[in-house]
């Protein structure tokens, strides 16, 4: 089921065996496809036909990944979403650290890729469903931001105040992958920014007051090394 | 110095201060001959005379020796025999006991002389051997040639007096090693002098400064020649003068030691070298063998699929289609999991993977490695049973999710259908240990430590199932990067095959807990 009929998503990638699959795939579920495959021709594409949406691959011929970002942040704030291979974390916790949306590692299944891509049009669409601003709603799970207050089931979950930091920084951004440097960053303002010991702790504790089994999580999931997803059920 | 005294050494030197010598020494013999002869008699005076030429003998060579005998046969003819002050003798029993007397001066010389040659020869072997015995000892403790030829020279240094060089050759070029040992105001080599040390090199003749050859360069090469093979060349700064021969024969002699020694040297270089060599060889041969199999099996499976597609498009059934496109799914899936093994392997095989540690909780891991082998899983009851108060981990957390994904993916090749795979982790004292077990076969026991091995387990990768043949031996080494340990262990109840790793804890970090909570 397409959904926008004229949601406008730039491929910028210099493999075109990559090209093909996504533009294929892309077309397939109704959006339109932009190709660029260079740094350069990416970012006069951005300015020329404002897409909705910009794919990133790490690796370019003329420029790098990050250099490309740091001139688009300077002028635009469209989503982005990178691409990048195992052996290049770093470069993708820094990316995502300056300004890049989201991210998937090469070899991915399409099927991630698109719940990617979802998740980042829905800024764009405004489709916020069942989310407002006020309020989180996801299955069993209900986070009220006014009052502060997490439900499971209905029933009140006692959650101290880094806990309920977490979730809610979580929720907000839900189905997106928040990284460690923000939420150490926003949780212990800075102070702990090198140590993701203590966050470890926290969210093994918030897991079990959420019930949520931390070898198969179904709401927070661990991004290695990246930081961590709130999963909802509209998505993987 | 000298050290290697021959006994024509001593006439090289000085032969005419010797005659010098022992004509005082008879002169001052005949004054006290002269003396006593008058005091007593005659033949005591005979008996000082050959005292004399003993002493003027002890002290010198065969020429002198003999020069005192006839001194003192002439003294003596001179002043004790009738008549008086002439060199005439007319007593009969005279002119014998004067002829004796010249007789046994003779003898006894000579026998003097050669003691004291004796005597000086013993002394020069032993200082000699010395000598050799204390470079050998030292040679003994240099670890390659290089460091033999720095020993050498700063030895040879010490003892000739004279600025020592070793040479070594690099390729084309000459490599001048560094001296050790002594102070050296000499100049390095320079064109001449090396032009000197190649053709001392390429014909194994000594040459430059005071040889045939070259003999306009500063030093003198000499070759240290081994089986018709130059190893290294000696250079011995030259100076106004030249090299004696016993400090030639030294010098041969302390080249023997040092030759002897780099020959050592250089073979127990090769024999390293070759072990190397070999071993890489060995796992090379492995990699390849396993690589042309690991990876041809998932790629000719995905060329088969994806052309059965192309080719029979629409006329495959839904159910077909579906399979062969699966097939392809999780074939490719496969080689994307090998791939990452060998880039691990090879990184951590070579040393030169760090370990970038971080905190993180081991539920995430093995949560991460069953979401990877996701659908190698599918069909199989994976039961996962963490235990309390294990502490959140500081370690490579990439390294140590392949570690249990090849553990996993073992389990489930060998896992019969429907069958069940436990993973448990418990502390054990401050080691860590999480185990994976299988219902499938097991490992005999003779065998299990065994399967940790790249060569065993690669010569055994084609058995039913298709493995990689290198998962154990790579998770192996990602634990123990970390100073754990892999053991293969018999399944629960004595069925199938349980794999515990053991993480030793007891180096973590430290850390207070959260102020704040």
């Amino acid at each position: 089921m397409p959904v926008g009929g004229q949601l406008k998503i730039l491929l910028i990638d210099d493999e075109p065996q990559i090209l093909k699959f996504l533009r294929i795939a892309l077309q397939s579920e109704g959006y339109l496809v932009l190709q660029a495959t260079t740094g350069r021709e990416g970012l006069e594409q951005i300015a020329l036909a404002t897409p909705d949406l910009v794919v990133l691959d790490l690796g370019l011929p003329d420029m790098d990944g990050l250099q490309l970002l740091q001139q688009l942040r300077d002028w635009s704030q469209i989503p982005v979403l990178v691409l990048s291979v195992r052996s290049r974390d770093a470069d993708k916790v820094m990316l995502l650290d300056r300004g890049a949306n989201d991210y998937v590692t090469k070899p991915f299944s399409i099927q991630e890729f698109m719940a990617r891509v979802r998740v980042l049009l829905r800024s764009v669409t405004g489709a916020q469903e069942n989310r407002t601003l006020d309020r989180f709603e996801n299955g069993p799970l209900t986070v009220d931001f006014v009052r502060r207050r997490v439900f499971l089931d209905g029933e009140i979950v006692h959650l101290s105040k880094k806990e309920y930091a977490l979730l809610a920084l979580l929720a907000r951004n839900a189905d997106r992958v928040v990284t460690q440097k923000v939420i150490l960053r926003e949780i212990w303002s800075g102070a702990q920014e090198d140590n993701t010991h203590y966050l470890r702790i926290l969210v093994a504790r918030l897991r079990q007051k959420l019930n949520d089994d931390p070898s198969r999580p179904r709401l927070i999931q661990t991004e290695h090394g990246v930081g961590y997803r709130l999963l909802t059920n509209n998505e993987t | 110095m000298r050290l290697f005294n021959s006994p024509s050494g001593s006439t090289v030197s000085s032969s005419p201060y010797l005659f010098f010598q022992a004509g005082l020494i008879m002169a001052l013999t005949t004054v006290i001959a002269w003396g006593i002869g008058n005091a007593l008699s005659a033949a005591s005076a005979l008996m000082v005379f050959l005292l004399g030429v003993l002493v003027a003998s002890i002290r010198s060579s065969p020429g002198p020796a003999v020069l005192s005998a006839a001194w003192g046969f002439i003294g003596y003819n001179f002043f004790f025999t009738e008549p008086h002050h002439t060199l005439a003798m007319i007593h009969y029993e005279e002119a014998i006991t004067a002829l004796f007397f010249l007789f046994i001066a003779l003898v006894s010389g000579n026998l003097a002389v050669r003691l004291r040659w004796q005597i000086q020869a013993l002394q020069a072997a032993q200082q000699a051997t010395d000598t050799l015995y204390s470079l050998s000892l030292e040679l003994m403790a240099a670890p390659d040639p290089k460091a033999i030829l720095q020993t050498a020279a700063g030895f040879l240094q010490q003892r000739f007096g004279r600025p020592v060089r070793g040479l070594q050759r690099d390729g084309e070029q000459w490599q001048a090693t560094v001296i050790s040992g002594g102070r050296d105001d000499a100049s390095e080599p320079d064109e001449r002098d090396l032009a000197a040390a190649e053709w001392a090199w390429d014909n194994a003749r000594a040459a430059g400064w005071s040889t045939a050859e070259f003999s306009r360069s500063r030093w003198f090469w000499q070759p240290l020649v081994s089986e018709q093979r130059v190893l290294a060349l000696l250079g011995i700064h030259g100076s106004k003068t030249v090299l004696l021969p016993e400090q030639r024969q030294l010098l041969d002699a302390l080249a023997r030691v040092i030759t002897l020694a780099l020959e050592r040297s250089y073979l127990t270089l090769d024999l390293e070298s070759a072990r190397i060599q070999g071993e890489t060889e060995l796992l090379r041969s492995a990699l390849l063998s396993s690589v042309s199999h690991d990876l041809r099996t998932p790629l000719a499976a995905m060329i088969g699929s994806v052309s059965s597609l192309l080719q029979y498009r629409g006329q495959l059934s839904d159910g077909d289609e579906r399979e062969l496109l699966e097939s392809t799914l999780s074939e490719a899936e496969r080689l994307n999991r090998f791939i990452q093994n060998l880039l691990d392997m090879t990184r951590l095989g070579y040393g030169r993977m760090k370990l970038t540690r971080d905190w993180v909780a081991l539920e995430d891991i093995v949560a991460s490695a069953v979401q990877r082998l996701h659908s190698v899983l599918i069909g199989l009851k994976v039961h996962t049973r963490i235990g309390d108060g294990i502490p959140v981990l500081f370690v490579h957390a990439a390294l140590i999710e392949q570690a249990l994904v090849n553990i996993l993916e073992n389990a489930a090749r060998f896992s019969p259908k429907n069958g069940r795979i436990d993973i448990e982790a418990h502390m054990n004292g401050t080691d860590l240990e999480l185990s994976v077990a299988d219902q499938g076969p097991g490992i005999p026991e003779n065998e299990r430590a065994k399967v940790f091995d790249m060569f065993y387990t690669v010569k055994k990768g084609d058995r039913a199932g298709g493995g990689t043949g290198l998962g154990l031996a790579i998770c192996q080494g990602m634990i123990g990067a970390h100073g754990g340990r892999v053991e293969a262990l018999s399944g629960p109840h004595g069925k199938g095959t349980t794999i515990r790793i053991v993480l030793p804890l007891e180096n973590q970090p430290a850390l207070p807990d959260d102020p704040e909570g």
